[in-house]
């Protein structure tokens, strides 16, 4: 028996605004060359198509399964430069950021490899 | 104020792109660019980038600068000249 008639609280189920976006809800982990580890939201990293192709693929690439995809061949430094582009992008999309991305003349010819892997 | 109109950001490939051809002056070795990005690279190069470039890369990048250097052939000793040459 629940109480003396008062309504019972029922707690708010939670859930998405959006059903859709279940699939981007949650992190991923991000590991550069040198073990480096970027903890970024998953909606973020899925600005890269190639890491949002690993993402949403049915039964999924081993990687993602545990939530982490590693890049033997992108450094500390250029990893971390995407993973701003990542957040960089997301605000440029919602009018939150009007500044110009900013890269510095000697990453640029490992961030375009790096960028151009990642489809991003 | 712009309301629910989404901005589509240019994607960091493209940004490298176009900052690599603002400072062609400061690069050497493309060691390693894919040759699709080097296509829209190299023509914006001047002679002397392009000599650089290519003495300090290993790839082979003749499949395009050959036509870029033509075009620099044609330019300075004229469609004639190079007619001439290119028929030998």
């Amino acid at each position: 028996m629940v109480g003396k008639g008062e309504p019972v609280a029922v707690p708010p189920v939670p859930r998405d605004d959006n059903e859709e976006e279940d699939d981007t809800a949650g992190f991923v982990k991000l590991i550069s060359a040198e073990g480096f580890e970027f903890v970024v939201d998953k909606k973020a990293a899925m600005v890269s198509n190639t890491l949002r192709n690993m993402l949403t693929s049915p039964g999924g690439f081993s990687e993602t399964r545990h939530g982490e995809v590693r890049f033997p061949e992108i450094t500390t430094h250029i990893l971390e430069k995407i993973c701003q582009y990542f957040y960089w992008s997301l605000h440029y999309s919602s009018g939150k950021e009007t500044t110009e991305f900013p890269i510095e003349p000697e990453i640029t010819l490992e961030l375009m490899m790096a960028a151009n892997y990642l489809d991003t | 104020m712009e309301f629910g109109i989404r901005r589509k950001p240019l994607s960091l490939v493209e940004l490298c792109v176009r900052r690599v051809i603002d400072n062609l002056r400061y690069v050497g070795s493309v060691d390693g660019v894919e040759m699709e990005l080097l296509k829209r690279i190299l023509p914006h190069c001047t002679q002397e980038q392009l000599t650089r470039i290519e003495s300090r890369t290993q790839m082979d990048l003749s499949s395009i600068t050959d036509p870029l250097w033509k075009l620099f052939y044609q330019r300075q000793f004229g469609e004639e000249h190079t007619k001439d040459v290119t028929s030998r």
